[in-house]
């Protein structure tokens, strides 16, 4: 490990460290060098801070009253292949609370994957006594799930508060 | 060997970065660890023992690699930490801030494309290898350079300045 090397290599030395895909002596000669190294040790802090942002959820989860509420952080489209969907999954389906809200504020598309996904949540949850509500639904978002049929199972609310009434 | 007030801090800072690598996030005895390494270094450097001056790296990870055994030898003998206990993060930077740059964090995460994003997952969290990543997108090495350093490009510029802080 050189700072001389392809900044292509050094980058992919940098990924493996940090995905521990290095082994022992390759991470040895690593930081051997970048103790000694401002160029290269402000390279991994760079690309440390990058891969923590992508790994970072765009899902974030909350309580409000008792009930789980799920906001993405960021603009989201719940389209076939998309992060949020996975996310989405992993929050709802392997988690125990079967009370659960979506605030769809950011959400600016969905597909047949995304509607599949919501109406497996919402399945879940009533089969395990539970319930799923939306909130902040966009207009875009709306017309796909009037058009389905699927907002007259899955209710919508204006805001976080009337839905968690709704629970009451 | 310059052991000015700034190397040292700079010195630190790195040392940090290993020692959290090797022991953990949720290790409390971070910052002694990192503090042993230091002492240890400017000792052998005032009596002269750092052979090669300009490969002090190779030297000072040894020296660390060594406390960090040491640590989980005597921690193997004396578990004295209760698992349970939440460490409290350090240097915590005031919400608006936080805030801020979280905003423009995301507004360089929404500007990537999907497939962009894709690629850098596997880089980064998955592991894999370059050309495995080439083949899988169908992509040149010139598209994947693009691809990697014009994302990193977009991250520098977030975290210019801020960057001259602690992490």
């Amino acid at each position: 490990m050189n700072c001389r090397m392809e900044p292509i290599q050094r980058e992919q030395v940098i990924a493996k460290y940090l995905s521990r895909a290095l082994d022992a002596d390759a991470v040895e000669e690593f930081e051997g060098h970048y103790l000694g190294c401002d160029e290269c040790f402000d390279e991994l802090r760079l690309s440390k801070r990058m891969a923590a942002e992508l790994r970072r959820s765009n899902l974030t989860w909350k309580r409000n009253g008792g009930i789980s509420v799920l906001q993405f952080s960021r603009a989201a489209e719940l389209m076939h292949s998309a992060d949020e969907l996975d996310q989405l999954r992993r929050e709802v389906l392997e988690q125990s609370d079967t009370r659960v809200i979506i605030d769809l504020s950011r959400v600016t598309r969905i597909d047949s994957a995304g509607l599949g996904q919501l109406m497996s949540c919402y399945s879940h949850l009533v089969r395990n006594q539970g319930s799923l509500k939306v909130v902040n639904v966009t207009p875009e978002v709306k017309k796909v799930m009037d058009m389905t049929g699927i907002s007259s199972l899955i209710r919508a609310f204006s805001n976080e508060q009337e839905a968690v009434k709704s629970f009451n | 060997m310059d052991l000015s007030e700034p190397s040292l801090e700079r010195l630190r800072l790195k040392l940090r970065y290993k020692v959290l690598y090797h022991v953990g996030h949720n290790c409390a005895d971070v910052d002694d660890l990192v503090q042993e390494t230091l002492s240890r270094f400017i000792r052998a450097a005032q009596k002269d023992q750092i052979r090669n001056t300009d490969e002090f790296g190779a030297f000072i990870n040894g020296v660390c690699r060594n406390v960090i055994l040491e640590y989980r030898r005597r921690v193997k003998r004396e578990p004295t930490l209760d698992e349970d206990i939440e460490i409290p993060e350090v240097g915590v930077r005031p919400d608006a801030d936080i805030l801020e740059m979280r905003n423009a964090i995301d507004s360089v995460l929404a500007e990537l494309a999907d497939r962009d994003r894709a690629i850098l997952r596997e880089l980064y969290l998955d592991g894999k290898e370059k050309d495995e990543i080439c083949v899988e997108w169908k992509m040149s090495d010139a598209q994947f350079r693009v691809v990697l350093f014009r994302a990193k490009e977009r991250f520098r510029k977030v975290y210019a300045g801020e960057v001259k802080q602690r992490d």
